[in-house]
């Protein structure tokens, strides 16, 4: 009996991203239309590392293939080239890129945050209750398609040691919990409190998140390795209940953690509805938007955080910015704090 | 067999899972509530259809719902809303998974002489029937379903 090797028609388009395992290309099927193909390379490995790698490559496409879910990234194939120097794994492409290409606009969108993280966690619970976890949630692996579904993408579930994903300036230790960074033990509560982190750096932005200073958000440890500070400071207009959800995610301590992702999305789905506010974050100013009918609410604060000449102000205005009327402005000469609680008592005012 | 039991309300489902033992007990393995979200029903329903879903894919092979009956007075919208989210509910179970629906008037007739709420408070009872994972008061009705299904 002979064998016949077929040909996989895919068509190379473009790189999308690297991490410790290759690349990640966009390439053309002729049936899936665009897929992106996670490509590990033989290089100079020898025979067995080869081999070796592939397998692992394998285990990971199966395991995809074990957790198919609505938010989860779909497998289509693995392929191997003819040369047998080039392994594929080729999956579902998401054209709407990942929350962190959301968190990098520093714009800060409080009913997207909450529907995000909210179907990463009901992703993230199917593959709980298949006994898998994730290990490496963070806004990168958290990817939209094209019509802004959430699908939850990279997995380290093949293999036991804590794998990297796609590479990110910011380093991935960030989202680990502390008992992952301390006894490399991940668990399903070390996702959720990866997932925590993740929420909360979608409720502030890149630059609200990881700036440094009063009321710093992380903090920079001895090693250069940033984590949570103990009091998470956020953005004046994210309500108290959101708040409170955020941070019991994100507990340091796990049993005083949100205890599974069922219940993680429970605490999403009680969370009240919030006016959508359009929150923009700058080096020295935040501005806030909001359509009313006819009209449009801003709020702007300037020097924010104890610089200089530091003061916000409230008002309504045309949509084509005529005919101001002042809502409230900033006491004066109040402490950065006090400019911050007077926002968030501003914001959590509001009737609507 | 792993069975669940619910009890489902105007903005949650309550859902007991357990499993049979011989000796017409019910080891209990999970007692949780799927919330509802707060804001556009609607909207609200299609996530707890993917929720019940993905809950009810994952090894379960029969579920036992409280019916859906018509009461003396007028519907308030209360109630209108459970039945709305029991059909969210329903029409979400897996088509590999079996639906048992009982009516409350039948559910202590299989285990009993007294009516399910007299059961529903009688702590005695509960603690002589289900073992295993900790079963929270307001989830005992749901529970009781168990019961009922296994005579």
């Amino acid at each position: 009996m002979t064998t016949t090797d077929y040909v996989a028609s895919l068509r190379r388009i473009r790189p999308i991203g690297d991490g410790a395992f290759g690349e990640v290309h966009l390439f053309h099927d002729p049936v899936h239309g665009e897929v992106a193909g996670k490509c590990f390379f033989k290089g100079d490995k020898t025979e067995d590392a080869w081999e070796n790698a592939c397998a692992s490559a394998l285990t990971e496409a199966k395991n995809l293939k074990a957790l198919e879910h609505s938010h989860v990234v779909k497998i289509h194939q693995v392929v191997r080239t003819q040369s047998d120097d080039e392994f594929l794994i080729v999956m579902e492409y998401c054209a709407g890129g990942s929350v962190r290409q959301i968190t990098e606009t520093n714009r800060v969108f409080l009913p997207d945050a909450k529907r995000i993280i909210r179907d990463a966690a009901m992703g993230l619970s199917y593959i709980h209750g298949a006994k898998y976890l994730h290990r490496d949630i963070k806004p990168d692996n958290i990817l939209l398609t094209a019509d802004k579904r959430v699908k939850l993408g990279d997995f380290g579930v093949g293999t036991d040691e804590i794998q990297f994903g796609f590479a990110t300036p910011y380093g991935t230790a960030l989202y680990w919990a502390p008992e992952v960074l301390v006894d490399k033990a991940c668990s399903q509560l070390s996702d959720v409190y990866s997932l925590g982190v993740t929420f909360v750096n979608m409720l502030c932005g890149d630059y609200w998140f990881l700036r440094q200073g009063k009321g710093a958000v992380v903090r920079e440890g001895k090693d250069g390795e940033l984590s949570l500070a103990p009091t998470l400071l956020y953005l004046p207009h994210v309500p108290i209940t959101w708040r409170n959800v955020a941070n019991k995610l994100c507990r340091a301590d796990a049993a005083g953690r949100t205890p599974s992702l069922s219940a993680v999305v429970n605490s999403l789905a009680r969370l009240p509805e919030v006016e959508p506010w359009e929150c923009v974050v700058d080096g020295s100013t935040i501005t806030w938007s909001l359509i009313k009918k006819q009209r449009r609410v801003r709020v702007e604060w300037h020097n924010y955080l104890g610089r200089p000449n530091e003061r916000w102000s409230a008002w309504t205005e045309n949509l084509d910015g005529s005919s101001r009327r002042s809502l409230q402005e900033s006491p004066k000469g109040t402490t950065w704090k006090a400019h911050h609680a007077s926002l968030q008592a501003f914001f959590a005012s509001r009737k609507h | 067999m792993t069975v669940i039991s619910v009890a489902v309300t105007s903005d949650e489902i309550i859902l007991v899972e357990g499993s049979y033992n011989d000796d017409n007990t019910v080891t209990l393995i999970m007692d949780e509530t799927f919330d509802l979200e707060d804001g556009d029903r609607q909207l609200a329903y299609v996530v707890m259809h993917k929720r019940i879903y993905d809950r009810l894919s994952q090894g379960v092979e029969q579920v036992i719902v409280k019916a859906s009956a018509g009461g003396q007075y007028p519907a308030k919208t209360g109630v209108l809303h459970s039945a709305e989210l029991r059909g969210v509910f329903l029409s979400a179970v897996p088509p590999t998974v079996s639906v048992t629906q009982l009516q409350k008037s039948a559910v202590s007739r299989t285990f009993g002489s007294r009516k399910v709420d007299d059961y529903v408070k009688d702590d005695a009872f509960i603690a002589e029937h289900f073992s295993g994972y900790r079963l929270r008061k307001g989830s005992r009705e749901a529970a009781i379903l168990l019961l009922a299904a296994m005579a």
